[in-house]
């Protein structure tokens, strides 16, 4: 047989080879994996080989009677200079840049609307946000749903919902644990907010799409007026008037695309039963929200899972988002990752449980002694945003002729490691240059022993946080990035 | 603009729905697509069948995340075509291709006809024997055409550990089509 042949033949078979195949040797997800736990395990060689050095240079400087040099480096030998901390309450947002398309459902109804502007931390900074402070009038089907709660709505949006007497929202996620932390613009400080925050950063009318839907109620029937309230939500809910003038109002409850039976439809003479049958549907059929929330936790089972979800559920309603890792939730329903917040900001602490048995502890878990001790999360939020709008901090990595600033965000955590608990604070930018996305970030650092915040560079970051890092950046920067 | 309102554009044919997905998506696309095919004369290629593609697909879908059902499509779009470009171009003209020569079995007789259908049954089970990394590593290397360079960029490993890694799988692939009588 001619080798051209075999080739040939081989060639063939593989072209023919299935998607799924052959797309799965490309998946970008294995490689970021793959890169982190390599880099793990770079990481966890470069510390024992920096440990063997010690001991072997320990004795010889004794020897010498001279003081060692440690190759391990603490936060006072950061280069960059120090910032000022600022004075402020404490909070906090545990999410990440983009938040989750799930939620809850019920009638409730608008007590005030806070006066200031709000940023959410994560999340880009070119949308304000204003609050209305809700009560729950009934949450068919969401038992769990706590009687007030705050309602986020871009600035877009907002018009004062206390003139309309009731809502129905629909799929409304709840945006951070209790205690959650925001940046108050108009008052340019973070603000722990004392409800549970829920809202979208995109609205709709009751029309088919699955972002957050909302319909007022006048005298037990919908009330089309919010749908034209102001020129957003005239943009943005036309479908919805149009659908629902035409006779036919739709409430499409979450994944109804794939069942179409799962659907709602509401005529225009409609009462307030079948608003609230809608409403029972959108949480009985909200497969996301009830898999993070209830159902997740009536199924842990063992011991040591019950505990963990315990340590890491920062609230008392049982409605909350846990930090979960939508890859094992896509793969395999019975496998969570939950993170630990504290204060309001998420922590270096998580716990992965599978079937709902058998826990992963981290590493490093916080103690009730680092809870009485530690750095000022807020104030370090404050002042890399203070020096930020001073025009102090600009993207480190990339630098290009035409390049623009589309989007900047900040983040913070706490990260307990072996040297200590710190706060950690994270500016993020995505930037377009010669019609590509460009993503570029960094560091600031406060420790709990008095030390003050500083820039830190990503691998010295890296060196202290160890395996726990998992909210630090981990490919090239100037590399080409998807939109995020 | 919000990926509700651009899905909102397709459901009701508006063809501003594909300019919303490429200003909004247009980097994102291509770096997805750049993934697949390797290099950026394809990739443009590509990018307007994936928004073909979209257009032809919402409606009846209507996507939950906008973001990765475009993930998929632009995956699925640039994967077939890179299969039409090794159809057209020849899959010989990789020049990676010549070390499955090894992979010959030594008893190999130019009689016996080639049973495609067969041969893609042994070369799927072939696959599912191997481990992750060898697996990805071939198919990167044989299927994609990726050099050694890239690989052991990607994989985090040494050339010569992908060199050994590929000389292993090949030998792995020669002793199965032997055991399966294939070319004999």
């Amino acid at each position: 047989m001619k080798k051209e042949e075999f080739r040939n033949d081989l060639a063939k078979t593989l072209i023919e080879l299935d998607d799924d195949t052959l797309l799965d040797a490309k998946d970008p997800a294995y490689f970021t994996r793959r890169r982190r736990s390599r880099r793990r395990a770079r990481t966890l060689i470069a510390l024992v080989a920096a440990f063997a050095l010690l001991a072997v240079s320990l004795p010889l400087a004794l020897f010498l009677n001279k003081a060692p040099e440690t190759p391990i480096g603490t936060v006072s030998d950061f280069s960059t200079e120090a910032l000022p901390f600022a004075q402020s309450s404490t909070l906090g947002n545990g999410g990440g840049a983009e938040y989750a398309d799930f939620g809850v459902s019920l009638i409730a109804r608008a007590v005030k609307m806070l006066p200031d502007d709000y940023l959410l931390y994560g999340y880009h900074e070119d949308k304000t946000f204003r609050i209305h402070e809700m009560e729950t009038v009934t949450s068919p089907g969401a038992p769990q749903m706590p009687a007030s709660f705050y309602l986020l709505l871009p600035e877009e949006y907002a018009v004062d919902l206390t003139a309309y007497e009731k809502l129905a929202l629909f799929v409304i996620p709840q945006l951070c644990h209790e205690d959650a932390v925001v940046y108050n613009k108009t008052e340019s400080r973070a603000e722990s907010l004392s409800l549970m925050l829920f809202g979208g950063t995109s609205y709709g009318g009751i029309g088919g799409m699955n972002c957050c839907k909302f319909a007022a109620i006048r005298d037990g029937k919908i009330d089309a007026s919010l749908w034209s309230a102001n020129e957003t939500w005239k943009r943005d809910t036309a479908y919805s008037l149009e659908k629902y003038l035409d006779g036919e109002a739709i409430f499409t409850v979450y994944r109804s695309y794939v069942d179409p039976a799962q659907n709602k439809t509401v005529k225009q003479d409609s009462g307030y039963n079948d608003i609230l049958e809608a409403v029972k549907a959108a949480n009985e059929n909200d497969e996301h929200f009830r898999t993070r929330t209830i159902r997740s936790i009536d199924q842990a089972t063992s011991a040591e899972a019950i505990r963990v979800l315990q340590t890491v559920k920062p609230f008392d309603h049982g409605v909350y988002v846990p930090d979960i890792n939508a890859h094992y939730l896509a793969k395999d329903p019975m496998q969570f990752q939950y993170r630990r917040y504290i204060n309001g900001f998420a922590t270096s602490e998580y716990y992965n449980i599978m079937d709902n048995n058998h826990v992963q502890t981290p590493e490093r878990v916080f103690t009730d002694e680092d809870l009485k001790s530690l750095p000022d999360a807020a104030g370090a939020m404050d002042a890399v945003k203070s020096k930020y709008d001073e025009g102090g901090i600009v993207p480190p990595h990339f630098t290009a002729e035409g390049a623009t600033t589309v989007q900047n965000a900040f983040f913070g955590w706490y990260a307990k490691t072996d040297r200590g608990v710190f706060f950690v604070v994270k500016v993020m930018w995505l930037i377009t240059a010669k019609n590509m996305w460009h993503y570029d970030d960094c560091y600031f650092i406060t420790s709990n022993n008095g030390a003050d915040l500083k820039e830190i560079s990503r691998d010295d970051l890296l060196e202290i946080l160890g395996n726990d890092n998992s909210f630090v950046y981990q490919d090239e920067y100037n590399a080409v990035k998807p939109y995020c | 603009m919000e990926d509700e309102k651009i899905v909102q554009l397709y459901l009701q044919r508006s063809e501003e729905a594909i300019a919303c997905t490429e200003q909004k998506y247009g980097a994102y696309i291509g770096a997805v697509s750049l993934n697949i095919l390797g290099n950026l004369a394809d990739m443009d290629e590509a990018k307007n069948d994936i928004l073909l593609a979209m257009w032809n697909s919402i409606p009846p879908i209507v996507p939950e995340n906008l973001k990765a059902f475009l993930t998929t499509v632009a995956r699925r779009v640039s994967l077939n075509l890179l299969r039409s470009k090794k159809r057209l171009n020849g899959f010989l003209l990789d020049v990676s291709f010549e070390e499955l020569d090894e992979c010959m079995p030594v008893r190999a007789s130019t009689e016996d006809a080639f049973d495609a259908e067969e041969l893609k049954r042994t070369i799927s089970s072939f696959l599912s024997t191997l481990s992750d990394d060898e697996r990805r590593i071939f198919l990167c290397r044989y299927f994609y055409g990726d050099s050694i360079k890239k690989l052991a960029k990607d994989f985090y490993f040494t050339q010569s550990k992908i060199k050994m890694t590929l000389k292993r799988v090949r030998e792995k692939l020669r002793v199965t089509l032997e055991k399966e009588d294939l070319y004999l």
